[in-house]
């Protein structure tokens, strides 16, 4: 395959998983249940952690003004981040990937689907308590206070995480195999 | 011997459930903190409440023993001009607007009734002779006034434990129907909302009872009648209001409407 032919190709990859996400974001759904970062995590896992990165940033950044829970405003940098760090965590988990059971993989991936969650909500979560800072509440309680009123939420995601990770990351990896563009995995 | 991979997802799943735990910890402290703070509040508002019961319930006391009192000397009394039990008279309302100047000054239905009540004293006390009947009929006026005003009092402190929804519509009879749906103290009356929510003139008719207020125009718009409705829980059919509008405590929940008919 030429290498035009197989950037093209990565591109509509990338922009299909894109839609998709961005769909998915926009389907109405119970809070903080979503596959954003199951896709940017294999975008990152299969195509290295920068596109991973950049893919979670972009995504995140579209959303921030179509989501169904309003404008992000000033939290869309932060959530940028934290989505890029999703797919920075995909790339750097294949790339300490030596040999897979698939039990143990699927129990790895679900730990790290639920350990970005946190990581993620903790992202996003400064990013409130920021707003909170500007109408002037001490940044120290800010950050307290979205913490706690968020771990309700946050243990939903973290949940969810946790069966989306666990269950749907292999045999997603192992369906994205299939298509010739992909890096052939394991 | 544990390899150092399944250490670090360990380690990850601990940091998990760490900072989840302490997430939901403070969660529940916070929330306990609030509901502890709700909970102080409340019950000062109840200290409050009981102080402002005990004071209202002395103070009616007071007036009543007053009443009873001039009720007495008005009965024993054996003359035919009663116009020497004016002094005694004009003593008990002057102490019933010192009493109550705050519930006068902030319900005009009831400081109507007041300035009602003084000019039928002061037409009386111009006269050279006062019946058995004029002084009984003064007696009674001064007697419901003094438990209207005792009620208001009990029911504006009553009013700042809890809130009450009413909605309530002005049908200005020209097609236009205005809905507000209005949260406010138990013990409003359907006037004092009214006058909350609209601009209103109204006019005052002492011989109507009970409730003396009818309402001649709602935010400038005086093209009829105004008369007002309750919406019928049972029946859901609106009902015309049968006290006027300042005798009509709301219900929490309520329907109420103003119509404008010609």
């Amino acid at each position: 395959m030429s290498h035009g032919l197989k950037n093209s190709l990565t591109i509509v990859l990338m922009s299909v998983l894109a839609s998709l996400c961005l769909v998915i974001q926009l389907t109405p759904r119970p809070p903080n249940v979503e596959f954003t970062s199951l896709f940017t995590f294999i975008v990152g896992f299969v195509f290295g952690s920068l596109t991973g990165a950049l893919f979670g940033s972009f995504v995140m950044f579209v959303n921030g003004f179509f989501s169904p829970w309003g404008l992000a405003g000033l939290n869309m940098p932060f959530q940028m981040v934290g989505m890029g760090i999703v797919g920075l965590a995909g790339g750097l988990y294949r790339s300490y990937l030596r040999n897979y059971a698939p039990v143990k993989f699927c129990a790895e991936v679900a730990v790290s689907g639920a350990f970005l969650a946190v990581l993620y909500d903790f992202i996003t979560n400064v990013g409130v308590a920021m707003s909170y800072m500007l109408f002037g509440m001490h940044p120290t309680l800010a950050v307290i206070t979205t913490i706690a009123y968020g771990a309700p939420f946050s243990l939903i995601h973290i949940c969810s995480n946790i069966a989306v990770f666990g269950v749907t990351f292999f045999p997603l990896v192992k369906a994205l195999n299939n298509i010739p563009v992909v890096k052939n995995f394991g | 011997m544990v390899e150092k991979r399944t250490i670090a997802f360990i380690t990850l799943a601990t940091l998990v459930w760490a900072s989840m735990a302490t997430g939901f910890m403070t969660y529940y402290y916070l929330e306990q903190t609030r509901y502890l703070d709700q909970i102080d509040e409340k019950q000062q508002l109840l200290n409050e409440l009981t102080e402002n019961y005990d004071e209202s319930i002395t103070k009616r006391n007071l007036l009543s023993g007053d009443y009873g009192a001039s009720v007495g000397e008005y009965q024993w009394f054996s003359g035919e001009d009663y116009s020497s039990l004016m002094e005694v008279y004009e003593k008990l309302i002057s102490n019933l607007h010192g009493n109550y100047t705050l519930t006068l000054n902030k319900f005009p239905e009831l400081n109507a009734t007041y300035n009602n009540l003084c000019n039928e004293f002061q037409t009386l006390n111009e006269k050279s002779t006062v019946t058995k009947e004029e002084f009984g009929s003064l007696l009674n006026d001064f007697y419901k006034l003094l438990t209207m005003l005792a009620m208001k009092e009990l029911e504006e402190a009553l009013g700042k434990i809890g809130v009450i929804e009413v909605s309530i519509s002005i049908d200005y009879g020209n097609s236009t129907i205005k809905w507000y749906n209005v949260s406010t103290s138990p013990g409003t009356t359907l006037f004092d909302l009214t006058r909350k929510i609209a601009e209103i003139e109204y006019s005052y008719w002492p011989a109507m009872e009970p409730g003396h207020i009818l309402v001649t125009s709602i935010n400038n718009y005086e093209e009829g009648y105004w008369i007002w409705y309750y919406r019928d829980e049972e029946t859901s059919e609106w009902t015309f209001g049968p006290v006027g509008c300042d005798a009509c405590i709301l219900k929490n929940n309520g329907i109420y409407k103003w119509s404008c008919s010609s």
